[in-house]
């Protein structure tokens, strides 16, 4: 076609406008204001130098390189090879190795200017914001780390949560230009052989010229990218991370973001907060539970208002009766314009909130939530029992652990309010039905996203709404199908916990 | 070559035939069978409907049997069991019969809960508009494959265990006296409420389509049968409660007793529990009316291997929105219903235990053309050597 053609010729262009020789490239790069390329011509050997001093470490470069040049022993590139101590110098003639390796913060040194004889000298400058405690997953219990921009210190802070030679570490380039580093983390025979392979596969299709941040790529390689739910959990948490590459997940990080991706996640993780696994299992169970009630309750609380005000006043007791007409009495519009416009405001003064800077932040808190709120009812514009149920569903929302399923879930009770008012429980059941049957379809990975419950796997239950003691739990997460199933031996497990007591004072 | 094995990724473990069975068989009969069933037979209703639940046990044994034979024949679904039987013609012919019927299933499904809507929520509900948004979701369930009804079917099943629970609140005004005299009809009258009967039951025919959907068949079995034993007790149970709730004139009188029956149910949050019931059924619709579409458009697929199913969906839910919209009269509806039930207890009693007759002699022609060669090989093969000597 056409069309192609002509896009194969701009392929071509791009090409062509690569640097085909050492000349070329250096030529090019000459201009910048931080590139230094100078010869060095002291002492026995006389050579080319050239790198970039805001991407090496300088430091190093005057102490660890440049002094072994002056060596009286020094005649050749190999010789330099041989006496700088610094680990994986290399020799080579390509020049797309060259360049590369410059833009990452290597020296390059060469005997001649114009030969394509090059001596590498990685002296890339590490520089990182200081490990810090969470800001997005807090929490009261556990470890108070977090991810920070650099790959490589994430990757240590994983490390140090498992010691062993079986945790790998694979690493690719992904984005035709910004040539990101993305790794990908798993605990080779824990992790299923299926899982990394469509990860990597994914990663290795992926057609896009720069890559930012782990949120970003989630979504690209996310089963189904329309869906508002989020397929894939992001943490900032290392502990958390490592946690569930103990259960047999994948792990993606991303050079620059301070995330890491799990893979493959059910819904039903967005709603467990990592703490939940530091508190006793009651308590764990209670707040879950508590986490579900709120999701349900932040989704139906206003439409069913709207439903019942509009279309089902039989539902109302006649005890409740009076309180609601006294407070619907003054307000002049609809119940779905009065929920619409309440949930308008709370959206706004989230989005105001996420947006402004944290010490604002807390006024605009105060402005929107006494000012507006109590306002709105005086003047007569809303009634009271609407906004306490919008006041308590903003909050419900909330207690979901992962912000973005929170935004989501935030979300969708705008079509329900929508199909409230048109056909009432009738539209909140459709709508429901909707999301039930595109939650059904969902899969993360290939794995089915509401998992515990279809298919219905009982082993899988013990950690989802519920959470039950871990001596309960030898075996590994069944969707993640982990290529070693079991934690520990359970029958070992008995043995230790020993023999119920015969009697009372034996 | 064809291929006869389902892949196992669109399969489904044994356990889910207990919840489809299940599925298919409680509707939304279930909320005017006490009146229908307590006709003829008053406090003995629950003879009827025991003795029809368990003669469903005896039929699901023939049905499990004959699509456990034809396994060695090719793919173990009525569609090909017809084709293979009675040749391409005839075949497709039958399974254009059973494709019809199974449609009907569906439209008087659609049409009795379009009617209970209209009666207890929305008198003015646009038939046309709620059937079109209604089928949007079906196709979109559809399109997920066999999985994703299975999926809707799970769910139904766990959304109705709490509103099973509400029955409890009969026990505290229940007249258990109601059920005495036992044996107190002739079985004429209980033969009567037995054909009445027997849209409840319908449904567990199912099983002839999906079959081959089930990984693990042999397993499959023991829950088909928990499955019939579970919408028996449910009917059984219902019968019951109604027949001990309200008095046998008044429940004459109640055109959905169960909804009656909700509506003296008061929470403290809510009053009115049936509208709740109501709307709450909307969860059992899906699956059973998704399963039905299924099975036509897959029925179609299977006699017209042109057609592929994706694409006879589309027909198959503009036809029974269109069917819904013109379907008004009250006395259409009851004529379809008698009509479809009636081939229903045909196909259920009288079809499917021929079907097994058939097959058994099939297999005896071939038993015989079998032996037949083989001697015939044999004298040949004599023949040569002698001729060889």
């Amino acid at each position: 076609m056409f069309w192609n053609k002509r896009k194969n010729q701009e392929m071509k262009q791009d090409e062509s406008a690569a640097p085909k020789t050492m000349t070329d490239l250096l030529l090019r790069l000459k201009d910048h204001p931080d590139f230094s390329h100078y010869r060095h011509s002291r002492g026995s050997f006389q050579c080319w130098i050239s790198f970039f001093n805001s991407l090496v470490n300088v430091e190093s470069v005057h102490r660890d390189v440049l002094p072994f040049l002056y060596d009286e022993h020094v005649h050749s590139l190999s010789d330099i090879q041989e006496r700088i101590p610094v680990e994986k110098v290399e020799q080579t003639t390509d020049l797309k190795t060259v360049q590369s390796k410059l833009m990452e913060g290597s020296i390059i040194i060469q005997e001649r200017e114009d030969s394509p004889k090059c001596l590498i000298v990685p002296t890339v400058l590490r520089e990182s914001r200081q490990v810090e405690p969470p800001e997005v997953e807090t929490s009261v219990f556990g470890p108070k780390e977090s991810f920070v921009e650099a790959l490589d210190t994430n990757i240590s802070l994983m490390r140090k949560h498992i010691p062993i030679p079986q945790f790998t570490i694979e690493q690719m380039r992904i984005g035709k230009i910004s040539n990101t580093r993305v790794c990908i983390a798993y605990i080779d025979g824990v992790a299923s052989k299926e899982n990394v392979n469509t990860v990597r596969q994914r990663l290795q299709d992926l057609e896009l010229d720069h890559l930012t941040d782990t949120s970003a790529l989630s979504q690209l390689v996310a089963d189904n990218s329309h869906s508002p739910f989020p397929q894939f959990i992001d943490t900032e948490r290392p502990d958390r991370t490592v946690n569930a590459l103990y259960e047999g997940k994948v792990a993606v990080l991303v050079d620059g973001s301070p995330n890491a991706l799990m893979l493959p996640t059910t819904i039903i993780e967005f709603f467990i907060a990592f703490d939940d696994y530091f508190i006793s299992w009651y308590i764990a169970t209670f707040t879950r539970l508590l986490r579900l009630f709120a999701v349900a309750f932040s989704v139906f609380s206003s439409p069913m208002y709207v439903a019942v005000l509009t279309y089902h006043y039989q539902l109302i007791p006649i005890d409740l009766l009076g309180s609601l007409i006294t407070s619907r009495s003054v307000v002049p519009f609809s119940p779905m314009a009065e929920a619409l416009v309440l949930e308008l405001m709370i959206e706004l003064l989230r989005e105001a909130g996420a947006r402004l800077p944290t010490k604002v932040g807390q006024t605009i808190g105060i402005v929107g939530g006494i000012v507006i709120g109590t306002a709105s009812v005086q003047a007569g514009l809303t009634s009271n029992v609407l906004l306490i149920l919008i006041g308590m569903s903003a909050l419900a929302a909330f207690t979901t652990p992962s912000y973005r399923m929170g935004t989501t879930i935030r979300f969708i009770r705008f079509p329900f309010i929508l199909a409230a008012q048109l056909w009432g429980m009738l539209g909140i059941a459709l709508c429901f039905a909707y999301f039930v049957s595109h939650l059904l379809k969902q899969t993360s990975l290939g794995r089915p996203y509401i998992e515990p419950i279809y298919p219905l796997r009982l082993t899988d239950l013990r950690d989802s709404f519920i959470r039950l003691p871990n001596t309960s739990q030898p075996e590994r997460p069944m969707l993640l199908r982990p290529e070693d199933a079991g934690r520990f031996n359970k029958k070992r497990a008995k043995q230790k916990v020993g023999k119920q007591k015969t009697d009372i004072d034996e | 070559m064809k291929q006869f094995r389902i892949n196992e990724t669109h399969q489904v473990s044994p356990v889910y035939a207990l919840f489809i069975i299940k599925g298919m068989q409680v509707g939304v009969s279930v909320f005017s069978f006490q009146r229908i069933v307590s006709r003829d037979s008053e406090q003995d209703a629950w003879i009827p409907v025991m003795v029809m639940g368990l003669s469903t046990l005896v039929i699901m044994w023939i049905m499990l049997r004959l699509l456990k034979n034809e396994q060695a024949y090719g793919m173990p679904d009525l569609f090909a069991m017809h084709r293979r039987f009675f040749g391409p013609w005839i075949g497709n012919l039958f399974s254009a019969v059973i494709i019809a019927y199974e449609f009907c299933i569906v439209i008087i499904f659609m049409r009795a809960y379009i009617e209970l809507l209209q009666m207890w929520v929305f008198p003015r509900l646009p038939v046309l508009s709620f059937t079109a948004i209604f089928c949007l979701i079906v196709w979109y369930i559809v399109m997920g494959g066999f999985r994703t009804i299975t999926g809707t079917f799970l769910l139904s099943f766990i959304y109705l265990l709490p509103l099973f629970l509400v029955n409890s609140f009969s026990v505290t005004e229940a007249h258990f006296n109601n059920l005495l005299p036992l044996f107190d009809h002739s079985p004429a009258e209980l033969a009567r409420s037995f054909i009445k009967l027997s849209p409840c039951y319908l449904g567990f025919e199912s099983l002839l389509f999906f079959y081959p959907f089930l990984k693990r068949p042999q397993q499959a079995e023991k829950w088909c049968y928990y499955g019939l034993l579970t919408s028996l007790s449910v009917y059984v149970t219902t019968t019951v409660l109604g027949t001990v709730y309200f008095s046998q004139g008044e429940l004459q009188t109640l055109i959905w007793p169960l909804l009656d029956f909700w509506k003296s149910i008061h929470f403290p949050l809510f009053d009115r529990f049936e509208y709740i019931g109501i709307v709450y059924w909307l969860t059992v619709l899906i699956p059973n009316i998704s399963m039905g579409v299924w099975i036509v458009s897959r029925g179609i697929k299977q006699s017209a291997p042109v057609i592929k199913q994706k694409y006879a969906l589309v027909p198959v839910l503009l036809l029974l929105i269109l069917i819904c919209v013109v379907m008004k009269e009250r006395s259409q509806i009851d004529w379809l219903n008698t009509t479809v039930s009636r081939v229903g207890l045909c196909i259920i009693y009288i079809y499917i235990p021929f079907l097994l007759f058939w097959q058994w002699i099939l297999k005896k022609k071939e038993g015989m053309t079998h032996e037949k060669e083989l001697s015939h090989h044999h004298d040949a093969d004599a023949a040569q050597r002698l001729h060889r000597r």
